[in-house]
């Protein structure tokens, strides 16, 4: 009891301390844009061709931090597969999946894929990108891992895609370096914006990441599904 | 010219590509991290010379910062990215005569490496955090890849408190973008005079608390000793050769280059001599040998920022050299203790000091190594650890600590206590024979060749990490050479 | 009452209960959580400092009509990151929880007792 009485002293401090700081020195809303954000705000379009700015930020400008973050969660896909192989696996009873479930996953599916690359491919136009869309993708599986008994997605083509998309990805890096002297430069024409063919190289990382990020929460899943 | 990026670009394309090989031929992905890091490592020397005052600058995106992120390599970073990839390199070599191992070790391993020497070499804020957790996220996973219960449980304790340091340290940084407009650390610096000095202090609490963890601050440090000892060796090693030294380049491009000798590091320099005082202390009370080296090196790098934080009082490059110097020889002398106590045990995983008697008679050459790390640790003469030691007892008198420096010696006779209890031990009585392979051992002979020869011929040390002092202490060459000349 | 409280309010509540959690929590998972929900307000939070008044989304779908107020895109492209960080994070501890429960038989955080000084 006193442990829980402590522990919300001290969580309501933290908190009481973290809010009257922000909101003395950030009032909300009143912040006018500097620095590095005006300059994306003004010049982005210009520079990198992509109409929604976020994009061109993360995949860009900030493209070394999302090739950190791809990263990131590949070594949780490793770490877990690592951690989990060798899982002795009970015998439990699974619920049946109904009729229903069944049939209703089976035509959804298609639709959760296409819809997923739709985000991805019009990453630097609308709202969304390759994370989402990788995310959209792997419920479309996790889908049909709850719903069908058998379903179980090839771990090798799994793992490759994931190994193949992250490959690709440091080789359009490379590309910039050797054509640009600069490690993820945008190489590619920039075309007109606000039309699928545009902003250089954004389109190319996104559906990359698409695929990657889309193979490794799969991933994720079948492991933790698994056990 | 070979850009230093391709040290972060090739290990990122050798780790995807490790699946691939694996799925060919499963002896394949085990050669692949000596190869990756030794490409590094030539990466790294053949841009030595063009690293001179101030530090480079590697763009990225093609567009000049602080708009984009970049690389800044000065001669500081430059040392830890060379200590880092050299151990790396050693370790991988062990790993390579280990037994079959899941290929996704060995990628866990190229990206802890990757990971520490993107934080020494990347220019940008958010861009440390996201190396930073790359480093955290795969030291879990190395620290539990035993399954068994000791480490399953360090790496739980491990991870709970690093997950909340590293989101304090995120926090810091929005708040520096806030006050700022920029990422980029060399602008962040630049702009540091018009920041309020509330935010300052908040924002760099905020970090001390972030990196905290990293270096193993008391209270921070509570998931150490647990994770070391629940490690298996060589993991050991790289948490306290690798993973801590890149918490420390953190902490002092942070506290240094961007926030100009933060005044709050006072805290530090209390934490740090509590942290160096309790943790020799808990040393001496232990019956198991491995975590006795673990609560060791919580101490050494209690003192180590202790040292650090001298720099509030009295900005001198000595003290600057000095942290290099504890750094270098904190990652070898511990390195080299923790794998020569794994060749001791012979791999049983037993290290209770009882069950160590006598394995120094039965293997005579991780005996002697062991001495020679702890010898070094302690600071006897002919060791690198001497000059260490010393040039940290000067940095103390140099900022006026006097009194403190009698403490220092105290508590270096607890250290010489319990390493020669241990080293008594395990050369007397009769212990079962243990045999070491031929890579295990070559390589714990490095680790002491380095120490001897740093020891014996300390100058070459001395004048390149007096270089690399000198770039850290010049922060407006740094900025000048990032910004250009604004 | 503006909306600045809300935003930060509800984050920073959020962050408090998630350290709350993650310091009482005995099981295992409901550590996990809190360190969660700890982050999930940390996104919040900075999402909301990024909020500028009257600010429409940093797209402009109708280029080259500029719209001159716009919110902050920079928060947003970080807590992407820091969102899938965090994602990486969880899905590491959780395989971690689930060899615990199978080797110590138990998710409860005071039966840890492998390792002590």
């Amino acid at each position: 009891m006193i442990r829980k009485i402590v522990a919300f002293i001290f969580a309501f401090y933290f908190g009481f301390i973290l809010y009257s700081f922000i909101y003395t020195h950030f009032p909300f809303g009143e912040r006018p844009l500097k620095g590095v954000a005006a300059h994306y705000v003004e010049k982005g379009v210009q520079e990198e061709g992509a109409t929604n700015i976020v994009t061109s930020i993360v995949t860009l400008y900030r493209g070394f931090d999302t090739l950190g973050e791809v990263t990131v969660l590949f070594l949780a896909a490793t770490g877990l597969g690592l951690l989990l192989a060798g899982w002795k696996e009970e015998e439990k009873e699974k619920p049946e999946p109904t009729l229903i479930m069944e049939t209703t996953t089976k035509y959804l599916f298609p639709l959760v894929l296409l819809f997923g690359s739709y985000i991805f491919i019009h990453g630097h136009l609308t709202p969304g990108g390759g994370f989402p869309a990788g995310v959209v993708i792997a419920t479309g599986y996790f889908m049909m891992f709850i719903a069908q008994k058998e379903f179980k997605p090839s771990e090798y083509l799994l793992s490759a895609t994931e190994s193949f998309a992250g490959t690709l990805y440091v080789i359009t890096g490379l590309l910039g370096l050797a054509l640009a002297f600069s490690f993820l430069a945008n190489v590619a024409p920039l075309g007109v914006p606000n039309t699928v063919f545009s902003a250089g190289i954004i389109p190319i990382i996104y559906i990359i990441i698409g695929f990657k990020v889309g193979s490794e929460m799969t991933g994720i899943l079948q492991h933790m599904k698994e056990v | 010219m070979v850009s230093p990026i391709l040290v972060i670009a090739l290990s990122l394309f050798f780790a995807f590509v490790i699946p691939l090989l694996g799925m060919l031929s499963k002896k394949l992905p085990r050669w692949v991290p000596p190869i990756s890091i030794l490409v590094n490592l030539l990466i790294l020397l053949s841009n030595m010379d063009k690293i001179s005052g101030g530090a480079m600058l590697i763009t990225t995106a093609g567009i000049k910062p602080p708009i984009a992120i970049n690389l800044a390599i000065d001669r500081f970073g430059f040392l830890f990215a060379l200590l880092i990839q050299t151990v790396g390199f050693l370790l991988s070599i062990y790993y390579l005569a280990q037994d079959t191992k899941d290929e996704r070790f060995y990628m866990l391993f190229l990206l802890n490496i990757l990971g520490a020497s993107g934080i020494v070499m990347t220019g940008d804020l958010f861009n440390s955090f996201v190396f930073l957790e790359i480093l955290e996220i795969s030291s879990f996973g190395l620290v539990a890849v035993q399954k068994d219960k000791k480490s399953l449980e360090g790496a739980f304790k491990y991870m709970m408190i690093g997950a909340i340091g590293s989101s304090l340290y995120l926090l810091g940084i929005i708040v520096l973008y806030l006050s700022t407009g920029s990422l980029n650390m060399a602008d962040i610096a630049r702009l540091m005079p018009n920041i309020p000095d509330s935010i300052k202090l908040f924002a760099g609490l905020l970090f001390l608390i972030g990196i905290g963890v990293e270096v193993e601050l008391f209270p921070l440090n509570a998931w150490a000793p647990d994770a070391y000892e629940g490690a298996q060796d060589s993991i050991s090693t790289q948490l306290s050769s690798i993973i801590s030294k890149a918490g420390i380049y953190l902490a002092a491009r942070i506290f240094f280059t961007i926030f100009n000798g933060f005044y709050a590091l006072e805290v530090v320099l209390y934490l740090g001599i509590i942290t160096f005082i309790i943790a020799e202390l808990a040393a001496l009370m232990q019956k198991n040998v491995k975590r006795m080296l673990a609560y060791s090196s919580i101490g050494q790098m209690g003192l180590l920022l202790f040292v650090f934080a001298l720099i509030s009082k009295r900005a001198d490059i000595f003290i600057f050299t000095t942290i290099i110097l504890l750094a270098l020889n904190h990652a070898f002398g511990k390195g080299l203790l923790f794998l020569s106590l794994g060749a001791l045990t012979g791999g049983t995983r037993e290290y209770y000091i009882d069950s160590l008697k006598g394995s120094g008679k039965s293997n005579v050459l991780a005996g002697l190594l062991f001495t020679m790390g702890a010898f070094t640790i302690l600071g006897m003469p002919f060791f690198f650890g001497f000059w260490s030691k010393i040039s940290a007892l000067i940095s103390i008198m140099k900022a006026g600590y006097v009194y403190l420096i009698g403490l220092v010696l105290l508590v270096s006779l607890f250290e010489i206590y319990y390493y020669g209890r241990v080293i008594v031990n395990i050369f007397s009585g009769e212990g079962k024979a243990q045999k070491t392979g031929f890579i295990y051992a070559s390589i714990m002979v490095i680790f002491a060749l380095f120490i001897i020869a740093f020891g014996v011929w300390p100058h070459p040390v001395f004048s390149f990490a007096h270089k690399a002092a000198v770039a850290l202490f010049e922060r407006t060459t740094y900025i000048t050479s990032i910004m250009g000349g604004m | 009452m503006n909306a600045g409280h809300l935003f930060y309010g509800s984050s920073v509540f959020l962050m408090v209960m998630g350290v709350f959690i993650a310091l009482t929590g005995k099981h295992l998972i409901k550590i996990l959580l809190g360190i969660d929900l700890f982050d999930v307000g940390l996104n919040l939070l900075i999402i909301s400092f990024g909020y500028v008044n009257g600010g429409t989304a940093p797209i402009f779908s109708r280029y080259p009509h500029v719209f001159k107020n716009v919110v902050d895109p920079v928060p947003q492209a970080l807590v992407l990151t820091a969102i899938v960080i965090g994602v990486a994070e969880i899905a590491m501890g959780l395989a971690i929880v689930m060899r615990i429960k199978e080797k110590f038989g138990t998710c409860n955080i005071s039966k840890l007792k492998e390792l002590k000084w």
